[in-house]
């Protein structure tokens, strides 16, 4: 099942000088803390002059869209689905 | 002078790909990207829906009888839309010769810089080592490589997925003996069966047919075409995305989300994709005197007005649109609502009209510049106009089409 959220969230995130890249690690959601196994796709979105950093990505068997406000640096769970998700 | 070497680079099943890439796991089982306002009808298919028989267009209700387990996500442009900023940013990385087609395909003119990459396979090979390496390894590109961009188009859909196919002069009959004449760009249904009329079933008929018949059944430009069709020529050059798109109109379709009866409702939209419009008019710095309106459901009304006078504002074109209406219908007319199309045309740039007289016209136009300045900043309808106070709020990211030329040069030059 696949549910559009927005909640913040706590993100300890990796970054990588080699590649130049930063990515989130491990998510804590809802008291819960989820490993991220895999990052699917890293894209930008502009609303208005704010820039979001959007990133989906799976911890397990749940899918997460997470998105990071660069004007406040504020990480939001945006979705969040399961593999069984239709 | 050398012969031309021109590409055709297309995504293989772009929007689906895409949600692949992103979601892990979607991954090889059948995927379809629905509209994202809700519509009953698969808009891109996964190459595991394309095998089992879901195809564009298909209906949902459809698609699940033909398999229960497949996975229905609604559409993200946004992404779409920086997955293609990605894909064109690369692609100018190899030639500065680059024609954004559609929001997933680009023609690229190689003649000048393939032989830097160790000829025109190498460089293909290194565009797709980096699409894997910065857009993911889910998303491939089917490649035409060929000397006119007729031949180009045609060989990029001939092995898919990841599929490269050269069209060289000699190979040309060999492929037009398996191609069928809808694999052209340019023959679609109506005139596959027309030529079916004539007794041409396929390209290599085509091919043997003599100008003059053609020129008969399809009139001067038709019939050169598909005669030039027949002999591989197009002699169009690779138009580069720096160039001008010279834009003749602009305009919106929207499919709403369910067909819609409530005239209050109907009416918004218009009024919401007038004023798109406008903003795109100002953006390109350009007024209209033409405005057209199509409405597509229980009935179909469309039609256009001329006036006198250059217009660039929603609410200017949105009043232009009620008299096309009015005149010709007497007002928006009962019943459901399923599509609606809105359009200006004969455009002139502003630089070049007389600026408003009248001292309450030069007000409204401040107050137009300042609303489009605080939706520059904040994100588009954040300041709106009262009508639409409590509508829905449409997205402004073009289709997978790109038929507006500004948006394909809008992608092109915003690439990273």
């Amino acid at each position: 099942m696949s549910e559009k959220i927005n909640e913040q969230a706590s993100v300890i995130t990796v970054y990588d000088h080699l590649k130049g890249t930063t990515q989130p690690w491990r998510i804590k959601w809802r008291e819960r803390v989820y490993q991220v196994s895999e990052i699917g796709y890293h894209h930008t979105r502009e609303s208005g002059t704010t820039l979001y950093h959007i990133f989906s990505l799976s911890a397990g068997s749940l899918f997460f869209r997470l998105s990071l406000n660069t004007q406040t640096l504020v990480w939001r769970i945006e979705e969040v689905a399961d593999r069984e998700s239709n | 002078m050398a012969q031309r070497i021109i590409l055709h680079i297309d995504f293989d099943s772009f929007f689906a790909s895409v949600e692949q890439q992103c979601n892990p796991h979607l991954r090889n089982h059948p995927l379809g990207v629905t509209a994202a306002n809700g519509r009953t009808c698969i808009i891109a298919s996964s190459r595991e829906a394309k095998k089992i028989g879901i195809g564009t267009g298909t209906r949902t209700p459809d698609a699940l009888r033909i398999c229960p387990t497949i996975h229905l996500v609604p559409a993200d442009c946004n992404k779409y839309w920086e997955v293609s900023k990605k894909f064109i940013a690369i692609c100018k990385d190899f030639s500065p010769l680059i024609e954004v087609f559609s929001l997933d395909e680009l023609f690229m003119d190689a003649t000048y810089t393939a032989h830097l990459y160790g000829g025109v396979e190498g460089l293909v090979t290194k565009i797709k080592t980096r699409i894997r390496q910065e857009i993911g390894e889910y998303i491939t590109v089917s490649v035409g490589i060929s000397y006119n961009k007729l031949l180009a188009k045609l060989g990029s859909g001939l092995r898919k997925p990841n599929g490269i196919t050269v069209i060289s002069p000699q190979q040309l009959e060999g492929i037009y003996a398996v191609a069928k004449l809808q694999d052209i760009c340019g023959i679609g249904p109506r005139i596959e069966t027309r030529l079916q009329f004539m007794g041409i079933f396929s390209l290599l008929q085509l091919r043997r047919t003599p100008k003059s018949l053609l020129q008969g059944e399809f009139w001067q430009v038709e019939g050169q075409f598909l005669y030039d069709v027949g002999q591989g020529i197009d002699s169009r050059p690779v138009t580069s995305f720096t160039e001008d798109p010279g834009v003749k109109s602009v305009g919106r379709q929207y499919c709403l989300a369910h067909n819609e009866h409530n005239q209050t409702v109907v009416l918004q939209n218009i009024y919401e994709l007038y004023e798109e419009i406008g903003i795109k008019l100002r953006r390109l710095k350009k007024k209209a005197r033409c405005v057209g309106l199509g409405i597509f459901g229980a009935y179909q009304a469309y039609g256009h007005i001329t006036q006198q006078h250059f217009i660039d504002s929603g609410q200017d074109l949105f009043t232009a649109g009620m008299q096309v209406l009015k005149r010709k219908y007497g007002g928006l007319p009962p019943g459901y609502v399923r599509r609606i199309n809105v359009w200006a045309g004969l455009l002139e740039d502003t630089s070049l009209l007389p600026g408003p007289l009248l001292p309450f016209d030069r007000k409204r136009e401040k107050i137009i510049q300042i609303v489009d300045n605080i939706n520059d900043r904040f994100g588009d309808h954040t300041t709106r106009n009262g009508f639409l106070a409590n509508a829905i709020q449409l997205t402004t990211v073009p289709n997978g089409w790109m038929a507006d030329r500004f948006e394909r040069k809008k992608l092109a030059l915003n690439t990273q």
